[in-house]
């Protein structure tokens, strides 16, 4: 220690410049090695630093931490509580519905995780274990027609329903045999069907089936009810209104149909 | 050697109490700044090479948490010990006023060069953010750092409590 207190000889002045040089160096590098320096020195030299402070540390507010962790934990307890109600009630719907796939098709299920809408109406997002899914897919819910894939993305499926301009169902009334296209109506919030014979039978209530003839839905798959039936102007054809089989608002879990 | 282990294991009980106790001691916003402190004593201790050997380390270590700018704090860090280191011998430097207003001295310095090179060199900019922000926290670090000092004489000196000879 005494050795050291004398006038910087040859020797220090050789190490700062040696120290300068290598600070300038990394300031005059450009940011990408300084950002490779920074974490090559923060993982070399600082990590019994973080590992002591990671378990050792105590937050600047512990109050304020302790109530965000008895939120957390409150928040996590809820959230345990709704999924076994939701394993409970999907088990309950399994076995309401006999869910065992038939020889010809099966159905896949899948959560709805998300409503978003494109630039003609409303896309759902499901999630869940698909790997057959494939574009122009049908999916179904339990009353019915749903829509059918436009897209899929790892667990992401995406759906395009029946509230959606772009979708179009060649559908078919039972009592007059009339097929027709189904568009939807985003005003009325309906779908609707025109061009059918004055003299077709046609009720309010009564239930529209996929036709099959757009070969994109299999025949006779619910698509809706006929909410009304009117005269078109020209008194030659009628105008129905369909309200969709299944209450896309509500739906918490779709079905891929799987041929 | 001793010199080099105690003054890097210091180092790190530094970071660990600036992670842990010094934001709490904080008066206005205003910290201590410890690490400078640190690199001054190992400089009035070690002399030229050991200031600028604990500076850089310290800079170095500093700069991690401003990656953008790496390489400024080692440089400052660096001559901050190497001035400490060459007043060693010209200064009374077992007098804690002495190294009180060294502390005050280097860290001014320090902080003016800083401000200088975070505004890009605007001097109007950098005077302001200086003025705001350095006097307060070099005297705060000279008090903080001369306790510091005078409890842990081992320390900074490396002798049985003999302090700076």
């Amino acid at each position: 220690m005494r050795r050291r207190a004398e006038r910087p000889g040859l020797t220090d002045w050789l190490i700062l410049a040696g120290a300068v040089g290598l600070a300038v160096v990394f300031l005059l590098s450009d940011v990408s090695s300084r950002m490779d320096a920074a974490r090559t020195v923060r993982g070399t030299f600082l990590w019994p630093f973080r590992w002591v402070l990671a378990y050792g540390g105590c937050p600047p507010d512990a109050w304020a931490e302790v109530e965000r962790l008895r939120l957390a934990l409150a928040r996590r307890s809820l959230d345990r509580a709704r999924l076994a109600e939701a394993e409970r009630e999907l088990t309950r719907l399994y076995d309401l519905l006999e869910f065992t796939a038939s020889s010809s098709w099966s159905l896949s299920p899948l959560l709805v995780v998300e409503r978003v809408s494109d630039r003609f109406g409303e896309v759902i997002v499901l999630s869940g274990d698909s790997p057959e899914a494939h574009p122009r897919q049908a999916v179904l819910g339990m009353e019915g027609l749903a829509g059918y894939v436009i897209q899929t993305r790892g667990r992401e499926v995406l759906v395009r329903t029946l509230r959606n301009g772009a979708v179009q169902i060649s559908a078919r009334v039972p009592d007059s045999r009339h097929v027709g296209m189904l568009r939807w109506r985003p005003r009325e919030r309906l779908l609707a069907m025109e061009g059918i014979p004055i003299q077709g039978v046609v009720a309010v209530d009564d239930t529209v089936f996929t036709s099959g003839d757009g070969r994109l839905y299999r025949e006779g798959l619910p698509v809706g009810y006929v909410t009304s039936v009117r005269d078109d102007s020209t008194a030659l054809v009628k105008v129905i209104r369909v309200r969709p089989a299944v209450d896309l608002d509500r739906a918490e879990e779709l079905f891929l149909y799987v041929e | 050697m001793r010199f080099y282990l105690r003054y890097v294991a210091a180092t790190f009980g530094v970071l660990l109490l600036e992670g842990t106790i010094v934001r709490r001691v904080a008066i206005a916003g205003v910290r201590p700044d410890l690490l400078l402190a640190l690199v001054v004593y190992a400089g009035l201790a070690g002399g030229g090479r050991g200031g600028v050997a604990i500076g850089l380390l310290i800079g170095l270590l500093r700069d991690c948490a401003d990656p953008e700018r790496f390489g400024l704090e080692a440089l400052l860090m660096s001559l901050v010990g190497f001035a400490a280191g060459s007043t060693s011998p010209v200064v009374n430097r077992t007098h804690p006023l002495v190294q009180a207003l060294l502390i005050v001295f280097l860290l001014l310095g320090h902080d003016l060069a800083r401000a200088l090179a975070v505004t890009s060199f605007a001097p109007a900019e950098a005077l302001g953010l200086w003025l705001r922000a350095s006097p307060p926290a070099a005297l705060y670090t000279a008090i903080i750092a001369s306790l510091a000092a005078a409890l842990l004489p081992h320390l900074w000196a490396g002798g049985r409590g003999r302090g700076f000879s």
